[in-house]
């Protein structure tokens, strides 16, 4: 799959309004794209494997994609404690600590990937804010 | 520091105090001029804050031997398929140019470039030893402070800087 054709990742709540409106735009570009609403983190299921390389899968609702498929990714997420689905269940529910373990592998993967991210963690300031 | 730490601080203000806290701690310590081990980062007061994947991955691209890392969300049983690693454990404490723990120069080496991917001055890394090459295990930006060669090592890593640059924040010209 070439860079033309590989799908953009978009991660945070679907009613965030910036990644509403780069869907918008993304849409209107007709940009294969794939959107990771956070409130509904209960239908993401991950299956990542790291070595050298990193490979694995990424399904969401009725999608799945190929984390080599991903060929750029813009991420506003939330802290996953605070969204209202994830408060839903609870911190004693297993399901807790699963919806902490998508937040922390998505970080995971988008600081490895050799996709084009739009921002890493890790170049985030203090307060996940401006650069240092 | 961590949002559950401050716990003088009203629940509902620890994450914001946490923060702030994190965010003075960070511009101070990289505002020093003095030797930092190891210099802050946006992730972490005192090198990076990598996860286990970050580590495996890192060190396999310096030539460490690893053992692939699959994680399933949902978890998923077993969902971590190293933890059953064989063998005696290897620790290597890297400082500088400086190596402890390493049998060969081939470890010693592979060792010092994880440190400088990670951009730290002082790591320490764990291997599994079989009969083959070691297998990396994990690594810390935080190693243990046991032992004189590591003591007197770091003793002079920041006692000789500190010599070379006296106008470091906080210390009279």
């Amino acid at each position: 799959m070439d860079w033309e054709t590989r799908v953009i990742l978009l991660w945070g709540p679907a009613n965030d309004a910036p990644l509403i409106s780069v869907r918008r735009a993304l849409a209107r570009l007709a940009a294969p794209v794939i959107v990771l609403d956070q409130e509904r983190v209960f239908e993401t299921n991950i299956d990542l494997t790291v070595d050298r390389e990193l490979y694995g899968v990424l399904k969401f609702a009725e999608r799945e994609v190929a984390l080599a498929d991903i060929g750029a990714v813009y991420m506003r997420p939330r802290h996953t404690r605070r969204i209202a689905s994830v408060e839903a269940v609870g911190r004693e529910s297993p399901s807790w600590n699963d919806a902490l373990r998508c937040e922390s592998t998505l970080a995971c993967c988008t600081e490895l990937t050799p996709a084009l991210v739009v921002n890493r963690f890790s170049t985030m300031g203090s307060n996940g804010s401006k650069p240092l | 520091m961590f949002q559950k730490e401050p716990t003088h601080i009203a629940a509902a203000d620890r994450e914001y105090v946490a923060a702030e806290m994190n965010a003075f701690l960070l511009c101070w310590l990289a505002s020093l001029r003095c030797p930092v081990l190891n210099r802050p980062t946006t992730t972490c007061l005192s090198g990076p804050l990598w996860s286990e994947q970050h580590w495996v991955h890192a060190a396999a691209g310096v030539g460490m031997q690893v053992r692939s890392l699959r994680v399933c969300v949902p978890a998923q049983a077993p969902a971590e398929t190293w933890c059953d690693a064989p063998g005696a454990i290897q620790e290597v404490t890297v400082l500088d140019q400086h190596c402890f723990g390493a049998t060969n120069e081939l470890v010693s080496g592979q060792v010092k470039l994880l440190a400088a991917v990670a951009r730290v001055r002082f790591l320490s890394v764990r291997f599994t030893v079989g009969d083959g090459l070691p297998v990396f295990l994990s690594a810390n930006p935080f190693p243990r402070l046991t032992g004189d060669v590591v003591l007197d090592s770091l003793r002079a890593a920041l006692v000789c800087e500190e010599t070379k640059d006296a106008r470091w924040i906080g210390r009279p010209e």
